[in-house]
């Protein structure tokens, strides 16, 4: 899966963020899902115990959904529980169908994520669109791990001060989180200043071919890999659609 | 009372994909200790120092601050602490220095209860709403010192203090080591400047192929 071409890969998250959208049936999205799971660990984008802190850390989030599904939607079979507590299956069935989105999307992301710039542009340019859009779509992908590196120095910077920010008041939290959105943004403004400056002086407008992006061009291993997509999307569709 | 500060035993660290820096790494500090560290370019000073302070955890051994592992410090735990990474803008928070000093009036508001922001405007040398992009380098690396006069009950672990600064403030900082003897806690730093000799510490050690030893 290494050997694909960014474009290949790109795709393949595009079909993925799409199925989970498109899908509704529980079932079908756990498939999508475990697909997603399959293809970063054949791209080795995939770290086990990374992905299962991950996973733990949402837990909370996905609990919330689910629950906010059951007291909200009281559509379908009674599963259990009366009145106001009474789980209802359309409630299961959304729920859990909206936790899948989420992890698939999340998915999709981790994917995008192993690419480089250089990847974005070969891709982009593979589709004859201006280099420009694979910087912004490469710079929205970085954005969210950028922050989150932050945000995790800030803590640490909380942390070595002696402050526990469960334990600050109110009005000292809102002021840190102030500071804190604050610094990212400023950081975020600038380092995209810097990134488009570093581009422009490599030459990232300038015309002709490019030596890299000619030696990733589309090979065979690419062509199997859009086939077999196809004939797979085809096939869920009317599978789907039964 | 010179209890056990730092101790580390058997302790093994190397960076991903890396040699190990340290394997079997030994080191006693007592909470008054007052010890500078020296050593070539990349033997893993600054490493030390990070292992200390509890930012990067070790792959083996035992690295403990007043008896707990140091990578599992509670917040409140670190009120005996401060560190200055080498980096020095890593060490502020937010956009400006009052940015920081807020912080640390949430962090620390009885020891800076004397600090006025005028002092400190005069120790930086400008406003304490100057965005750090504003600030020299050697500004930001006194703007992460600043306040060290108003914390001497912590234990300082500071990677090289004296980077960028002037002459008078890295003799306003050699002044400063020196009276931390006062304060009854003590400090490791990580040097080669000579505006902070030898004299003013305890120990002196050197850092070589993942070894400590004696100067």
């Amino acid at each position: 899966m290494n050997k694909l071409h960014p474009l290949s890969l790109l795709v393949l998250a595009l079909w993925f963020s799409s199925a989970a959208l498109a899908l509704n049936a529980p079932l079908w999205l756990l498939g999508v899902w475990l697909l997603s799971l399959l293809a970063a660990w054949l791209s080795r984008s995939l770290d086990l115990k990374l992905w299962l802190r991950q996973l733990i850390r949402l837990l909370p989030l996905l609990a919330v959904i689910l629950m906010i599904q059951a007291l909200f939607v009281k559509q379908g079979r009674l599963l259990g529980g009366q009145g106001w507590y009474a789980v209802h299956a359309v409630a299961l069935s959304n729920g859990i169908a909206f936790c899948l989105r989420l992890l698939i999307l999340l998915g999709s992301a981790r994917l995008m994520l192993r690419l480089e710039f250089e990847d974005y542009e070969a891709a982009f340019a593979g589709l004859r669109l201006p280099e420009e859009l694979g910087f912004m779509v490469f710079y929205t992908v970085r954005i969210l791990p950028m922050l989150n590196r932050r945000l995790g120095h800030n803590r640490l910077l909380l942390r070595l001060r002696g402050l526990d920010w469960r334990k600050l008041p109110l009005r000292a939290r809102l002021l840190v989180y102030q500071r804190v959105a604050l610094a990212l943004l400023a950081e975020m403004l600038t380092r995209s200043g810097i990134q488009a400056i570093a581009l422009e002086l490599r030459g990232f407008r300038s015309p002709g071919p490019r030596s890299r992006l000619q030696q990733r061009s589309f090979g065979l291993g690419d062509l199997v890999f859009l086939m077999s997509l196809i004939a797979l999307t085809v096939s869920l569709l009317i599978l789907y659609s039964r | 009372m010179n209890h056990t500060m730092f101790e580390i035993r058997g302790l093994r660290f190397a960076y991903p994909e890396q040699e190990p820096l340290f394997d079997g790494l030994a080191l006693e500090v007592g909470s008054s200790g007052r010890v500078l560290i020296r050593g070539a370019n990349g033997a893993g000073k600054s490493t030390l120092l990070r292992l200390l302070a509890g930012i990067l955890t070790p792959q083996a051994g035992v690295c403990l601050i007043s008896g707990n592992p140091s990578h599992k410090l509670t917040p409140s735990q670190y009120r005996s602490l401060l560190y200055r990474d080498q980096n020095s803008r890593a060490n502020l928070f937010g956009l400006t220095p009052r940015h920081d000093l807020e912080l640390w009036q949430l962090a620390a508001a009885a020891s800076l209860d004397g600090c006025a922001p005028d002092t400190l405007e005069a120790g930086l040398g400008a406003s304490l709403d100057t965005p750090y992009t504003q600030l020299s380098s050697g500004q930001i690396q006194a703007c992460s010192l600043l306040l060290l006069p108003w914390l001497p009950d912590r234990f300082w672990l500071l990677d090289e203090p004296t980077a960028g600064l002037d002459a008078r403030r890295k003799q306003e900082l050699a002044q400063l080591v020196a009276q931390k003897r006062a304060s009854g806690c003590g400090l490791i730093v990580v040097s080669h400047d000579p505006a902070l000799p030898q004299e003013l510490f305890d120990r002196v050690l050197i850092l070589e192929h993942g070894t400590l030893r004696e100067a």
